[in-house]
């Protein structure tokens, strides 16, 4: 009998499998274990969690516990992924000319229109205009309801604006209506004696007059080049529940487009990008390059900084001479951002234009020998360094039930996505996708402009729920959970995200549908994208439907809805797509480590 | 209880305390109706009776120097929240909670006065 253990050391985990061959060749599987990856793939660090695996694993084993005889390390391919975003567009407020927000309780509806003046100018205002009064945080609603009601039949007030939460408590002091804005917090920056239009939405609406151009030139009186130049500022009042323009000479709300940088691809033909032409010149350009060679990005460019980077850490991890590491793909990808308008008076955001990159860089090998060495001195066990990564996942994922050659499998990891086709034949192709799970939470975050990375990855990975009393939530299926005791009230009416132990709060004012939508749109672009052109390189003749059954593996084929989303898409093609079961027990992990046990014996 | 409307209950031991206009301007800017009740207790034990007694299911308890958030079925010892010797923003607070309580809504919260 001869005891095996399969080590696979991946970007985020490292996997082992132990296995016992009998001397006839038969194997009998004995544990597995994971642990997260201590240090850069492919470096010596990685010893002290192959070391914590390994043990993990010995422990499973039962007693009396059995030890490997041998080591085998997979020889990693050597790729790294990384991401980055470039923001395209950005909106500036000119010369205070705009505010759009939604206040969670503004009050009065309707559109009034008037010359802006200071509350505790009231005094001087001139009989036959019309008036919106602005009310800073120091007089109080009572003070402002009385000094509004006080002028009634002398001075026409039409609308408030008011920097205090207290809209509701005004409107209902004042015996004659006004529509209400509150929670500007830089009222002192609203310009006075300036016509202004203010417009608060019915219940459960969005404004229509403000957000409408023309809209705009009914209430102020705007000629036909004004009424050109108001477009940018309806356009991003968009959506909200109450507004207000002010018709300021030079004001205007500009869009500017950034100067992002271009991205230089040298494959068989050479081709020039800019990334604000979107993801999809950006796609067509590197499909148009060809077999990629090398790329790269302008200087000092948000894109040229991330080029730069992932080659540098490459460079580090395999101590290789820079001209031999390559960037050999990016998956770019349209995206927005809400960002905060720069000039805003109450915080207003914009959604600007964006385009995730993801890149992939590779070299010809990583120094695995070293890290074998390393853990041969230390453990006193033979180590050897066997098989290539994506052959192993092949034979790995062969042990799911219903599988058979020819077989596909779909490698979705963090850094990137790896495609490999075996043939009946034994012949084996390859290749290495950029963009994966990394690229999937850096578009959560952005579109959801959630401050914390930790935040994008949880709602990537778990479920949500919103929590509807302190006894019960109702979960993104519909189905409704009861708990007996009360929650905490830091909960109540928020979304929280379902964690196997404990319940996490999303502390940004979002919906459930809307961190659903960006969560699944998320992936889908990142996922089905490069699933459909991994198995496209490794297709017969490229032909996709010429596929044969697809086995997905690696960390993110354990993701709650990925796999079906493939499975619907590829669907499409007939080809016939599911999520791995290794070894009847392990789901899409651990296919590397085991395939390398598998391999030892044909050896 | 004569009449039993849908509103948010405060039960006080004193209707003239200054604090009630706080904590009535809190639930009049979320648009949420309520109704003052004198009573004699703590403020816990009055925040949990008016919780119980609401068709909202949510009550205020106030004492002169103290006061409660709770709501229907939560224990009698674990109020919302509580605040002993609060400042107006923490009885503006109180308020718009009990209202957003009703509304089903995320409470709002105040730095420690």
């Amino acid at each position: 009998m001869k005891t095996v253990a399969g080590i696979d050391i991946g970007n985020s985990t490292t996997e082992v499998c132990i296995g016992a061959f009998d001397d006839r060749g038969k194997l009998n599987f004995l544990s597995s274990a994971s642990t997260r990856t201590t240090g850069t793939k492919g470096t010596p660090d990685n010893v002290r969690g192959i070391r914590t695996a390994l043990e993990a694993a010995v422990q499973k084993t039962g007693t009396p516990r059995v030890y490997p005889e041998i080591l085998l390390l997979n020889e990693a391919a050597p790729v790294i992924g990384d991401t980055a975003m470039e923001t395209i567009t950005e909106t500036i407020i000119m010369e205070s000319s705009m505010i759009g927000h939604n206040p969670s309780t503004p009050a009065g509806v309707g559109q009034a229109v008037g010359e802006i003046i200071g509350i505790e100018h009231l005094s001087q205002a001139i009989q036959g205009r019309d008036y919106i009064v602005t009310v800073p945080e120091r007089i109080s609603y009572e003070a402002a309801a009385e000094l509004l009601n006080a002028v009634q039949g002398m001075v026409s007030v039409t609308g408030a604006i008011l920097q205090r939460d207290e809209a509701v408590l005004v409107y209902n002091r004042l015996r004659r209506k006004i529509p209400i804005l509150d929670e500007v917090a830089k009222l002192s920056q609203i310009p006075e004696h300036k016509q202004a239009a203010v417009e608060v939405a019915l219940p459960g609406q969005t404004i229509h007059m403000l957000s409408n151009p023309y809209g705009i030139a009914t209430l102020l009186n705007l000629d036909a080049e004004e009424t050109r130049q108001v477009m940018p500022i309806a356009k991003s009042l968009i959506g909200k529940r109450s507004a207000v323009v002010i018709k300021t000479p030079g004001g205007n709300v500009r869009e500017n487009v950034l100067p992002a940088g271009e991205i230089y691809i040298s494959g068989d033909s050479e081709q020039t990008v800019s990334i604000d032409a979107g993801a999809e010149s950006i796609m067509a350009a590197v499909h148009e390059a060809g077999t990629v060679r090398d790329i790269a990005g302008q200087e000092n460019s948000n894109v040229g900084h991330m080029l730069r980077r992932i080659k540098g850490g490459m460079k580090n991890v395999s101590g290789q001479a820079e001209s031999s590491i390559r960037i050999t793909d990016i998956l770019a990808v349209d995206t927005l951002a809400p960002v905060q308008i720069s000039g805003a008076l109450a915080g207003e955001t914009c959604m600007e234009k964006a385009v995730g990159v993801a890149a992939m860089v590779k070299t010809s090998q990583l120094p695995m020998r070293e890290i074998a060495d390393r853990l041969q001195a230390e453990l006193g066990i033979e180590v050897r360094v066997a098989g290539v990564e994506a052959v192993m996942a092949s034979m790995g994922a062969m042990t799911t039930p219903g599988t058979k050659l020819p077989l596909a499998i779909l490698d979705m990891g963090g850094g990137s996505t790896d495609a490999a086709l075996v043939t009946e034949e034994g012949r084996v192709a390859v290749t290495h996708q950029a963009g994966a799970g990394e690229l999937v939470t850096m578009l959560i975050q952005t579109e959801l402009g959630l401050h914390s990375r930790i935040t994008a990855e949880r709602i990537k990975r778990y479920p949500l729920a919103k929590v509807e009393s302190l006894f019960h939530i109702r979960l993104e299926s519909g189905e409704i959970r009861f708990f007996e005791e009360p929650l905490s009230p830091r909960f109540f009416g928020s979304v929280v995200l379902l964690e196997p132990e404990e319940m996490v709060r999303i502390e940004e004012d979002l919906t459930l549908e809307q961190i659903v939508d960006v969560r699944r749109g998320a992936k889908k672009k990142v996922f089905i994208t490069n699933a459909l052109r991994a198995l496209e390189i490794v297709a017969p003749e490229h032909n996709l439907r010429r596929v044969p059954n697809v086995v997905l593996v690696g960390g993110s084929a354990e993701d709650f809805e990925i796999p079906e989303m493939l499975l619907e898409e590829l669907a499409n093609y007939r080809v016939l797509c599911g999520r791995g079961n290794i070894r009847r027990t392990e789901g899409p992990r651990n296919a590397v480590a085991t395939g390398l046990v598998m391999s030892w014996w044909s050896e | 209880m004569q009449t039993n409307k849908p509103a948010v209950h405060l039960y006080t031991v004193d209707e003239t305390l200054p604090a009630i206009r706080e904590i009535c301007a809190g639930m009049e800017e979320e648009g949420v109706p309520w109704k003052i009740l004198r009573m004699d207790g703590t403020a816990r034990g009055l925040a949990y009776r008016a919780a119980t007694d609401s068709v909202l299911e949510s009550g205020i308890g106030l004492t002169a120097g103290e006061v409660a958030l709770q709501m229907r079925k939560v224990a009698e010892d674990r109020p919302l929240f509580v605040f002993a010797d609060p400042t107006a923003e923490q009885y503006r607070m109180i308020g718009a909670n009990a209202a957003r309580a009703v509304k089903k809504k995320r409470f709002v919260t105040v730095q420690a006065g």
